[in-house]
């Protein structure tokens, strides 16, 4: 089982030897996953604030508020998307056969 | 503020017309307000700045004189002053302008559908 790993070796080799900024680095993923969701958070909440403003009478105008609302909309439907991949993932390992 | 995102450009061009529009709305409502001959007038004009900003100037306008004794702020010869205002100017700068909102808004919408069709590669289709 090692032994056919070791056909990657020379692969391995050729990405260390990649210049710095081409080598694949490696991420936390919880970390990733955690950034984005803060991301989405902030979107979101400035897309209350903005509706807020508007209904309190302040002086914005509507479209900034339709924009910013729908900027708010696709990054929580992008973030709906990417947490029913990973379930999907997920549950497909889970009903593997071993 | 990035100018390279599509939702930024729409933002920029929407708030451009609005403005735009906010101008012509301006000069229109001022056109018929009499005033004593020797005051100045502004005329509101929106220019976009080269770093995409947009602001409302004020640009110096010219004067109309009219006789008209019977107003309170004529002078001593019965003189009143008007800005000088190319209403027709004015109207076709409020329907170009809002014509060109609605596309802007054309414009945002195509895109976000794109962007909300983007998210259904590789969904599962039902």
């Amino acid at each position: 089982m090692i032994e056919a790993l070791g056909a990657i070796g020379s692969e391995v080799a050729a990405v260390e030897r990649l210049p710095r900024q081409d080598r694949p680095t490696t991420v936390d993923f919880g970390a990733l996953v955690g950034s984005a969701v803060q991301h989405l958070n902030e979107d979101l909440q400035s897309a209350d604030r903005t509706v807020r403003g508007l209904a309190a009478g302040e002086d914005i105008p509507v479209h900034q508020a339709m924009l910013t609302l729908e900027q708010a909309r696709i990054e929580l439907q992008f973030a709906v998307e990417v947490r029913n991949r990973l379930l999907e993932a997920y549950q497909q390992l889970t009903q593997m056969q071993v | 503020m990035s100018h390279e995102n599509p939702l930024t450009i729409n933002r920029i061009g929407l708030d451009y017309e609005r403005a735009r529009v906010e101008a012509a709305s301006r000069n229109i409502a001022q056109a018929n307000i009499a005033s004593t001959p020797g005051t100045s007038f502004t005329l509101n004009q929106a220019t976009l700045s080269p770093d995409f900003r947009v602001t409302l100037a004020s640009v110096p306008a010219g004067v109309r004189l009219a006789h008209e004794p019977g107003n309170p702020r004529a002078d001593s010869q019965g003189m009143v002053s008007y800005p000088r205002i190319d209403l027709v100017a004015e109207m076709a700068t409020l329907v170009s302008a809002s014509r060109a909102y609605e596309a802007n808004v054309r414009a945002f919408n195509a895109l976000h559908s794109l962007q909300l069709a983007a998210l259904n590669i590789g969904g599962r289709q039902t």
